[in-house]
């Protein structure tokens, strides 16, 4: 009956606007989170000296100066990860390998931060 | 023309300033002022919110320190009107919540050596919980009149670090707001509070996983707080153990069965204490303190992984990466 009922009370006009808004409703969906469980584009680091933004496109090394000395932080195509620390608790290397965005590490001692964000995705993360 | 083309012009680009304070990293994004406008506005916030981790850290030389070691002292000192407020509204959490949520616990914080920045243990042996727990501090058994604070109880100390950033939340709002802020967004580490919208839209929070990722995101209405607790905030590794910072006042040990509480409320401060709470009170309990503390969207992740959310949770989180959420009425 519900079948026989969407067949003779819809035109292909009704079915061509619905569609159309199944796609809207879609795509707003995704600009509202886009980006969010998706690839990781960027990090954000913030160390003594302020914040610099890192492309996560290729391997390689930054040393990020912090209020008790330098972090080595190790970059990856998609990743990046604190690989040496100058504090105690080294949680932030413990953290490893920061792969998606919204994914973080943070040495509260060494004041240093980073973040991995995606493409335009939210305005802060709750962790 | 030019008053249509005016229209359409641009807001301001938002203005965000990250720095570290109570122990935490705060951001503060804000929206509808020019640059200058909002930087003063900011730097008023960070101001009160050096100014609360001067006071109240709980061993330190501000006032908070002061009480904590009158108390042990078996001593009275005085206390300001706000602190004496917030201790009242923390004695009060307290009760709500069967003892989950306590700000008396500052002795076991220390003994298991998180009242730093960078704790590393050992874990206090068996002997020394034992006595804490004997003692069984509360701020039940803290009186506050006329402007002093004192306890019969020497294993009384105060620690905010449950409430603390909630209400320093509320305080970086109200010096925002003061400054002709209308739409910011304080993040004091877990604790998060919106205030207007974010450049004509709500504000939208991801929420992290335990173990790295996201859990799902939200948006959040003016005036409401997203508090979150979790075993990774603050831990060490001890002969192999992690040891994480969320206690258990019962055991006098950290809490288990659970990895990460979420909590959205219209107050910060509830918002703080009832994460807390709830992440205490376990995968068994956490819904009835939820409904003690009149918290109504809320979520547990338990220790298998699992994720458990009271409906009005169910309907405002939405999930990513695939997560379930399973509805606990």
């Amino acid at each position: 009956l519900t079948v026989r009922w969407w067949r003779t009370a819809l035109t292909i006009g009704d079915g061509v606007v619905l569609a159309a808004g199944a796609l809207l409703t879609g795509a707003l969906a995704i600009s509202q989170w886009g980006g969010m469980g998706t690839e990781a584009r960027y990090a954000q680091i913030r160390g003594s000296q302020g914040v610099v933004t890192v492309a996560l496109d290729h391997a390689r090394s930054v040393d990020v100066p912090g209020a008790l000395g330098p972090s080595t932080l190790e970059i990856a195509p998609g990743a990046i990860r604190v690989r040496t620390a100058p504090c105690a608790g080294r949680q932030c290397v413990h953290a490893g390998w920061l792969r998606r965005p919204g994914d973080a590490a943070v040495c509260v001692p060494g004041r240093l931060s980073v973040r991995v964000l995606g493409a335009d995705a939210f305005d802060a993360v709750s962790y | 023309m030019v008053l249509a083309l005016a229209a359409c012009a641009r807001a301001p680009e938002p203005v965000r300033r990250e720095f570290f304070a109570l122990g935490t990293l705060v951001e503060i994004t804000v929206y509808g002022l020019d640059e200058a406008r909002a930087l003063a506005a900011i730097g008023a916030a960070r101001a009160e919110l050096e100014r609360l981790d001067a006071a109240w850290r709980p061993w330190g030389a501000g006032e908070l320190g002061t009480l904590n070691r009158a108390l042990e002292a078996g001593a009275s000192a005085p206390v300001s009107a706000e602190l004496a407020a917030l201790l009242a509204r923390a004695a009060a959490l307290e009760r709500a919540s069967g003892g989950r949520f306590n700000a008396g616990i500052g002795q076991l914080v220390r003994l298991w050596d998180f009242d730093g920045e960078a704790p590393q243990g050992p874990p206090p042996d068996a002997g020394h919980i034992a006595a804490w727990r004997a003692a069984a501090p509360g701020l039940a058994a803290l009186r506050v009149a006329g402007g002093v604070a004192a306890s019969a109880n020497r294993a009384l100390a105060v620690d905010l670090g449950a409430i603390g950033k909630g209400y320093g939340a509320r305080r970086a709002g109200v010096a925002l707001a003061s400054h002709g802020v209308r739409d910011a967004l304080l993040a004091v580490g877990g604790d998060i509070l919106a205030l207007g919208q974010a450049g004509g839209r709500p504000w939208r929070i991801a929420i992290r996983g335990p173990r790295g990722g996201l859990l799902g995101g939200l948006t959040l209405a003016s005036g409401e707080a997203v508090s979150t607790s979790g075993d990774y905030e603050r831990y060490y590794v001890w002969n192999g153990r992690r040891f994480h910072h969320l206690l258990d006042p019962a055991t006098g040990a950290d809490a288990g069965g659970v990895r990460e509480v979420l909590v959205v409320t219209d107050d910060p401060v509830l918002a703080d204490a009832a994460a807390t709470a709830l992440f205490v009170a376990g995968p068994a309990h956490w819904r009835e303190v939820a409904r003690d503390l009149g918290v109504e969207v809320a979520l547990a992740v338990r220790a298998d992984g699992t994720i458990a959310a009271t409906p009005a949770a169910r309907r405002r989180v939405e999930p990513v990466d695939g997560r379930r959420f399973e509805e606990v009425p």
